[in-house]
């Protein structure tokens, strides 16, 4: 299956860099979080870059260009049954595939097989120099130089504006279930996290959230996934650890996950703020949060909290390292400084700093 | 940009580079007492070669840290008097990786060898870079978890050298090589700064420098301490081992498993020349009149399990082997796979020398590249034994000569080009899991374009300005050692070690 375009913006794009002394790069804008507009730069939007390059089901393989909106992506790949399984965020309000690996938005399916590290084959971008860069390659297995694909998750478009993306993807489960367990307290539904988390039951995905309305309440959100004559006997078996208090199948599993993965439950929040932790770090960040009524949602077992919430300025001395992910550049938490070795490639692909 | 900065030692003045040495050796005694710091030719022998045993060099002094302050120290006393260091965990690599820097020094990890921290709740390992591979799955046993990178030298490979060369295995279709398993690193650059890149979680909100740092093959310096993903050990495996009357038929079972919509954990194929050799050496009950032989394995949740291999059975019986036998329990299991890991080791017993290359090309191609190889084989009058990564597309044809036939390595040496350019033209890569190294720097640039070799060098200038950590490997720019012979690694030879 195969997509070409005819006109060609990559060498206007190399110009517009090389002529411009601060370049701003900007996808479908989904991921407001990032939009701290430095004065003067030129806005390059990766709006014309869209289409599927190559597509070989039988090779697990999709290369694709960094403007493609992910709703497209995963439509092309549904109809081979096949799936991105970092489980993108945002998809249903117009996320682009570059910009999904710029600010690094792998979901809750992520816990099963990966984030978009575990995914991500090749990359080509332009640095800032202006030249068209390619790293890593088109198989699923390849250990040959730097591994660009890598150092461009996470990057929020200051390395260079990413064209090209190619990806890993695997055989889509041909069925999901949801257990839905709800605990009156945190410790026992954290107990019971880190058992499902350390059990050899395949789980996809494993969130935590607080009940609105029911104060001190938690859900616990377990999904399963595979072959559909298998999903009831694992179901039971689940339940055995986590008591499901609902079980979502089909259409209601999917209504849920879409809607966790889309934010829904944070939309009219004034900021989103993500944080990298790991589930110990939940009590001392629910402890923070307890008498606000900030939504918050505990995702990947623990590995990111999503956080809902006002723009007070003690909130990065309480949570220590947090981005903004959806919200106002005004309230942008910074992350750590950079580090020596993050200055270096830096320097080495975008000396004037015309995207950092 | 590209030229070597002077290395001092490498001065023509005999008399001020003995100087400069000494000097430089009594700035490293002033670190390690003198057991630990070699420079006696005794001591540096072991040192002289790696996995590929066909380049050798002699450090100037190899050192023994026990303690990261001990190698920060150690790097920051190269960079001041300019002197080349390559880190060297057991020295298992088969690029050439680990290989001594002319006039350099090497830092032998071993005896940093510490797993520091195991945390079953979080599912992670906190390790030094001389923790052997093996010994971190052993240690999360207990708690049900394994690390799964599991490349065949295993139970020799240290995990510092698995994250400079982002070493593979078996399993790499479904989980991922080295780079996926590592969530941070505590690092020493080249310019002796310390800098901690990733954590402990799985999400970051800063690019990926630990995916950047994975695979560098020593360019970027020194890691000192591993933060490592532990999983679940599976709870069932299913292992099937099929024999066809052709390589082909094997490859085309693989497409149709691929295109059914499963995801096995491994899926392997040997040639009739590795099922020999394997056989013959550990006796894993193959058949030996098998053109190809294809192993299968599931592995999962008991009951999901049980439903793909109900589906499994299926295509295999319909892509025509004349014989199907399943593990029946643990050791059966076991069995399949030690024919398997053992395979190369096995085949390199057949003859006094070998190559092995490790290059990819797509799944869908597998079939074409095996003819091609077999073509070229013929061509030229050297026997190739394959054994492969069927699931990846990972290639390992192993190329077998006689080093005393005049002009046998040269004509082995040409073999193994044109098998590299076989899978640079169908689009693969020149290498898998054994990274680029000594052996293939001549490829890398035929692999990527001069921008992207551009950019490399312009990262590694830096990074690395003055050109000490591992220089050499990877991108061309230093001196290359002569090549003088090639064949099993004498652990190989002793039994301790096999090869992917």
């Amino acid at each position: 299956m195969s997509l070409t375009t005819t006109y060609d913006p990559i060498p206007d794009m190399q110009e517009i860099v090389r002529q411009s002394t601060k370049v701003h790069v900007c996808g479908s804008r989904t991921k407001s979080g990032f939009h701290s507009l430095v004065e003067g730069a030129t806005i390059l939007s990766t709006h014309s870059l869209q289409g599927i390059v190559s597509y070989d089901p039988q090779e697990f393989v999709v290369t694709m260009l960094s403007g493609t909106q992910i709703s497209d992506v995963v439509a092309i790949l549904a109809k081979q049954g096949q799936y991105l399984p970092f489980d993108p965020l945002l998809v249903n309000r117009g996320a682009t595939i570059g910009g999904t690996v710029a600010a690094n938005a792998s979901g809750p399916g992520r816990f099963r097989f990966g984030g978009i590290r575990d995914f991500l084959l090749g990359v080509r971008f332009i640095d800032g120099r202006g030249n068209c860069i390619r790293g890593g390659g088109q198989v699923v297995k390849n250990a040959a130089g730097f591994d660009y694909p890598k150092l461009m998750v996470g990057s929020q478009g200051a390395l260079g504006l990413i064209y090209e993306l190619t990806f890993k993807v695997f055989p889509l489960p041909e069925s999901y279930a949801t257990v839905i367990s709800r605990f009156s307290e945190l410790d026992p539904a954290l107990a019971c996290m880190h058992q499902l988390a350390s059990s050899p039951m395949d789980i996809e995905a494993l969130d935590l959230f607080p009940v609105e309305q029911e104060e001190r309440c938690y859900d616990l959100a377990i999904r399963i996934g595979g072959i559909a004559t298998a999903i009831s006997n694992r179901l039971s078996r689940l339940q055995k650890i986590a008591p499901a208090s609902r079980i979502l199948q089909d259409h209601e599993d999917e209504i849920f996950w879409r809607a966790a993965s889309n934010f829904d439950w944070a939309c009219n929040a004034e900021t989103l703020l993500k944080l990298p932790i790991t589930s110990r770090a939940i009590p001392k960040v629910e402890n923070f949060l307890t008498d606000s009524q900030r939504n918050r949602r505990y995702s990947v077992g623990g590995n990111v909290a999503w956080i809902a919430t006002e723009w007070t300025a003690d909130l990065q001395a309480k949570l220590g390292m947090a981005q903004t992910f959806l919200g106002q550049s005004s309230t942008i938490i910074r992350s750590s400084e950079p580090s020596p070795f993050g200055q270096a490639i830096q320097r080495a692909l975008d000396p004037a700093l015309k995207f950092g | 940009m590209r030229g070597s900065p002077i290395n001092p030692l490498q001065n023509n003045q005999t008399q001020g580079v003995s100087q400069m040495v000494s000097q430089f050796l009594s700035k490293l005694a002033q670190i390690y007492p003198s057991p630990r710091l070699l420079t006696h030719d005794a001591g540096l022998v072991p040192y002289e070669s790696d996995g590929l045993t066909a380049f050798r060099e002699k450090p100037i002094a190899v050192v023994l840290p026990e303690t990261a302050e001990e190698v920060i120290r150690t790097v920051r006393c190269c960079f001041e008097s300019n002197v080349p260091f390559v880190a060297r965990g057991n020295g298992t690599s088969l690029s050439g990786g680990s290989l001594p820097v002319k006039n350099g020094i090497v830092i032998s990890m071993n005896r940093m060898n510490r797993i520091l921290r195991l945390d079953p709740v979080e599912r992670l390992a906190v390790v030094e870079p001389g923790v052997i591979n093996l010994n971190v799955t052993k240690a999360a046993e207990p708690y049900g978890l394994l690390y799964a990178p599991d490349p065949s030298s295993q139970t020799v490979c240290t995990i510092g050298g698995n994250v400079a060369f982002n070493s593979g295995g078996a399993h790499c279709l479904k989980y991922g090589m080295t780079s996926n398993h590592v969530l941070g690193l505590k690092v020493v650059l080249p310019d002796g700064s310390v800098d901690q890149l990733g954590g402990q979680s799985l999400e970051s909100i800063q690019p990926d420098y630990v995916g950047m740092f994975v695979g560098s093959e020593g360019l970027f310096g020194i890691a000192l301490e591993i933060t490592l993903r532990l999983i679940p050990k599976p709870e069932v495996y299913r292992t099937v081992m099929c024999a066809y009357r052709s390589l082909k038929a094997a490859g085309d079972a693989v497409s149709r498993i691929i295109a059914s919509g499963l995801l096995p954990g491994a899926m392997e194929i040997m040639d009739n020349l590795s099922i020999q050799a394997a056989e013959a050496a550990v006796h894993p009950g193959y058949p030996l009149d098998a053109a190809g032989l294809l192993i299968v394995e599931l592995e999962g949740e008991a009951s999901q399990v049980e439903a793909e291999f109900h589906r499994l059975l299926p295509l295999i019986h319909a892509s025509n082997p004349y014989l199907v036998q399943e593990a029946k329990d643990t050791f059966e299991r076991q069995q399949i796979w030690k024919g398997r890991k053992s395979a190369f080791s096995a085949v390199g017993r057949l003859s006094p020398d070998f190559i092995v290359q490790d290059g990819v090309v797509p799944r869908g191609r597998l079939g074409e590249a095996l003819e091609e190889i077999h073509r070229l084989s013929e061509v030229h009058g050297i026997r190739v034994a394959n054994v492969f990564h069927a699931g990846d597309g990972n290639l390992h044809p192993l190329i077998l000569y006689d080093g005393k036939e005049p002009g046998a390595l040269h004509r082995a040496e040409l073999l193994a080009s044109e098998i590299i350019e076989l899978c640079i033209r169908f689009g693969g890569s020149i290498t898998g899991e054994h990274g680029v190294g000594m052996e293939k720097r001549n490829y890398l640039p035929k692999m990527f374009q001069p921008n992207d070799m551009e950019s490399m060098f312009q990262i590694r200038n830096e990074i690395d300005p003055r050109h000490i950590a591992n220089p050499g490997k990877m991108l061309m720019d230093g001196e290359a050692p002569a090549l003088t012979t090639s064949g099993l690694h004498p652990l190989e030879k002793a039994g301790v070690i096999s090869r992917e």
